[in-house]
């Protein structure tokens, strides 16, 4: 295989985590949350509650044939079932609930007993637990695995909540690593973690020599650069080979492993959520533990309020972050962050021509060329983007950040990919 | 509940906070980076650069100014390249120059060469075009040089005209400056172009804010070098005279006209350095031959680079990834 350097290229984003030292406050119940279904794409969940029960903490109020079902995270009663569009076509039912003061937990939870790997799995189904954006089960479910990697490298510029799982939940990590590794057989995992976090190293050393499990858990170091989550980046610049030759391997989140720790310790299904509030319009940034369904405009109240009006709001890192429709949204299983911005930074600048000045090229992780692949989209050249390579995009963002005529290059290589998967399905 | 939401957010895709690099800031990054030569031509050969560059720079200005109001185009300066146009093409003209042969250079470039097809579409330099015009239809203009006002006791100081370095190696009568003057700067010549200590400061500025890269230059000048050396001529004096500086670091590596992959670059930078020593060696009638090398490479600059790009494309690209899932289609990649 030939490999044209040992790291692959980056940009130089100004990663500002001015959050990471924060410690996460734990937002008080708001009055009302709303709660998507479903909640990940390609759930099939329907509500199973009717406006007008009284619903408690945990409890199950969407299930579907072959997915995760969604529990309430707060206590109250059963309002209203509305649907909201999330963003761009995205529409979804919500169940909104007006929550009552008594906390009361569900009397169906139970802490899991699990035996074998099946009874595992089935338990991890009825918990809820995504990993990323998708179900934590159907990763765990493949056969064969015999590594897993837990990466607890940060999101994004701007995102502190891996940073703070890694502080504050770091037991959790342990329980939710030692229960994986006994149900699947597996005997090793590493946690692979930027190496300028020397904190988050500390601690997790820490606890790890603290814990004596009967599983050995090794932290493997790699370089602080903007494109970590990708799996594929991360496993190249981890072990320098691709993904392919990682077929048996299991990679997981952090917080998902928290989660799945604490779960089974506990009982609780996935009912809250780390978010790091920032933006420049944010009185009072921090990082929060909200419960699933709160409103954005709540937990934005909850940070101080608005300063000015706010023209865009994000969830997860200014690189690819959504943007929300309305502050109505609710908080989701998968929402790392909220960025608001007010309206001069929140508009577009106009793109001006290309210079071929191959900064793009540069900072590609892909190694791709974006200024002409860009070219030959407007050129409707599907020839040209096949022989670019431009299917290997990953959709960081990197180009867009870096050139210095602000062309959106990320919108003409996604447009890329969708021609070539039009022109393949001819 | 009776609750005021924000409703009229913005939606977009993409990185939500840009670089704040960006196109006028490299072309001051560039201005600043001529600053020194600017500097030690107006020294070495008066106040009169000075002028030449001003009227030059802000000729371009206007000239791009009126073109893309008349045709509709936004932005009206074009994000300030005109101005390095204009001081490029200043810089290479002795300071003697008349002010409307500088005039006629920067027409041509801003209204020529770069103006039917707009900024960054041009496929040869318009400075490098404009000062070619200059040296070869005007040529009466630049048979001597004015002799530079400090300089070896051989040449006297003051207005009189001398032949440069080229010249008299193409057979002028006249003496024929050292190394050190022609590394200093202390000789006739293009009042930008003859000092290269100060381009290379200027070059090696540019490579540290990552405008440049170094491969164009390097592979020119060391081209350049390997040439003169094997045809018996003094290689420091060879890249140090005339405008192969000049052209190395400044002209050769002007992004829209020169490739954006690393070994074309080489490619690119070699093929420059032969065209400009056949020029200089082996035609008679023309002195400096980096203005034309470098406007025949931007013509090859693009074929070049996707000769390069196809080429590592066939074979299995530096990583073999599957195709990422953006939708529900999945399909398998090779």
């Amino acid at each position: 295989m030939q490999r044209t350097s040992k790291h692959l290229n980056t940009i130089r984003v100004d990663s500002a985590r001015k959050l990471a030292d924060e410690e996460s406050v734990v937002m008080p119940y708001p009055e009302e949350v709303m709660i998507l279904v479903p909640q990940y794409a390609g759930d099939e969940s329907v509500p199973i509650v009717e406006p007008g029960t009284y619903v408690t903490k945990g409890q199950r109020i969407a299930e579907g044939r072959d997915s995760m079902p969604v529990h309430s995270s707060v206590s109250g009663i059963v309002r209203d079932i509305t649907e909201i569009r999330i963003s761009g076509n995205d529409r979804r039912k919500g169940i909104v609930i007006e929550t009552d003061d008594k906390d009361k937990l569900s009397e169906y939870i139970e802490i899991p007993e699990v035996d074998t790997k099946k009874t595992f799995l089935s338990w991890l189904k009825r918990s809820g637990i995504l990993n990323g954006k998708e179900p934590a089960y159907r990763l765990l479910e493949k056969e064969g695995i015999n590594e897993l990697y837990i990466y607890a490298v940060e999101y994004e510029p701007v995102v502190a909540s891996a940073h703070r799982c890694v502080m504050e939940d770091t037991q959790d990590i342990m329980d939710g690593i030692s229960v994986i590794c006994r149900h699947l057989d597996i005997p090793f995992a590493r946690i692979c973690i930027e190496n300028n976090r020397v904190e988050a190293i500390e601690r997790l050393e820490e606890v790890i020599s603290s814990n004596r499990a009967d599983h050995r858990i090794g932290i493997k170091e790699v370089t602080s650069r903007y494109v970590q989550r990708n799996k594929k980046v991360l496993i190249y610049e981890m072990t320098g080979r691709t993904a392919e030759e990682f077929e048996d391997a299991l990679f997981l989140d952090v917080t998902c492993t928290a989660k799945i720790g604490s779960f089974f310790k506990t009982g609780i299904p996935d009912i809250s959520r780390r978010i790091t509030v920032d933006g420049d319009i944010i009185a009072r940034p921090m990082n929060v533990i909200a419960p699933i369904g709160t409103h954005i405009a709540d937990v934005i109240e909850f940070c101080g309020g608005y300063t000015q009006t706010p023209r865009k709001i994000i969830n997860d890192g200014t690189m690819s972050g959504r943007c929300m429709s309305s502050d109505r949204v609710p908080v989701m299983k998968d929402m790392n962050a909220i960025i608001a911005f007010e309206g001069k930074t929140a508009v577009e600048k106009s793109p001006k021509r290309c210079i071929s000045c191959r900064e793009c090229v540069l900072g590609c992780p892909m190694n791709l060329y974006p200024s002409y692949i860009e070219k030959a989209v407007n050129a409707d050249n599907t020839d040209m983007l096949r022989k670019l390579g431009a299917d290997k995009c990953i959709q960081c963002g990197s180009c867009t950040y870096i050139c210095p005529a602000k062309r959106p290059l990320m919108k003409s290589c996604a447009k890329a990919i969708e021609m070539l998967m039009r022109g393949d399905a001819e | 509940m009776n609750r005021e939401y924000n409703n009229n957010l913005i939606e977009m895709r993409g990185p939500h906070v840009l670089s704040p690099w960006g196109i006028s800031k490299m072309m001051l990054t560039v201005v600043l980076a001529l600053m020194p030569t600017l500097i030690v031509g107006t020294k070495v050969f008066g106040a009169r650069c000075l002028l030449v560059t001003a009227i030059c720079v802000v000729l371009c200005l206007i000239l791009e100014t009126v073109l893309n109001t008349l045709m509709k185009r936004q932005p009206k300066t074009d994000d300030f390249t005109c101005i390095v146009t204009g001081m490029i093409i200043a810089l290479n003209m002795p300071s003697n120059v008349p002010l409307w042969v500088a005039g006629i250079a920067c027409l041509i470039a801003v209204i020529i060469v770069k103006g039917p097809v707009g900024e960054g579409r041009n496929i040869i330099n318009p400075a490098c075009t404009a000062v070619l015009f200059v040296y070869i239809c005007l040529s009466g203009y630049l048979k001597m040089w004015p002799a530079p006002h400090i300089g070896s006791p051989d040449i006297p100081a003051g207005a009189a005209m001398v032949p440069d370095w080229l010249d008299v190696m193409n057979g002028a009568q006249g003496a024929l400056p050292t190394n050190w003057e022609l590394f200093l700067g202390y000789t006739p010549g293009a009042f930008g172009c003859v000092s290269a200590i100060a381009i290379i400061l200027g070059g090696v500025f540019l490579m540290w804010r990552r405008v440049i890269s170094f491969i164009v230059p390097a592979s020119i000048i060391i081209t350049c070098a390997a040439i003169s050396f094997i045809a018996s001529v003094d290689p420091i004096s060879t890249v140090c005279s005339g405008g192969i500086m000049m052209g190395a670091w400044f002209m050769a590596n002007d992004p829209v006209t020169s490739p954006t992959k690393r070994r074309a670059m080489v490619v690119y930078g070699v093929g420059i350095g032969i065209i400009t020593m056949m020029i200089r060696l082996l035609v008679p009638f023309i002195t400096e031959g980096i203005y034309a090398a470098i406007i025949i490479m931007n013509l090859l600059s693009e074929k070049i680079d996707m000769f390069f790009i196809m080429e590592k494309y066939k074979s299995s690209g530096p990583i073999r990834v599957e195709k990422i899932e953006t939708d529900e289609d999945e399909n398998e990649d090779k």
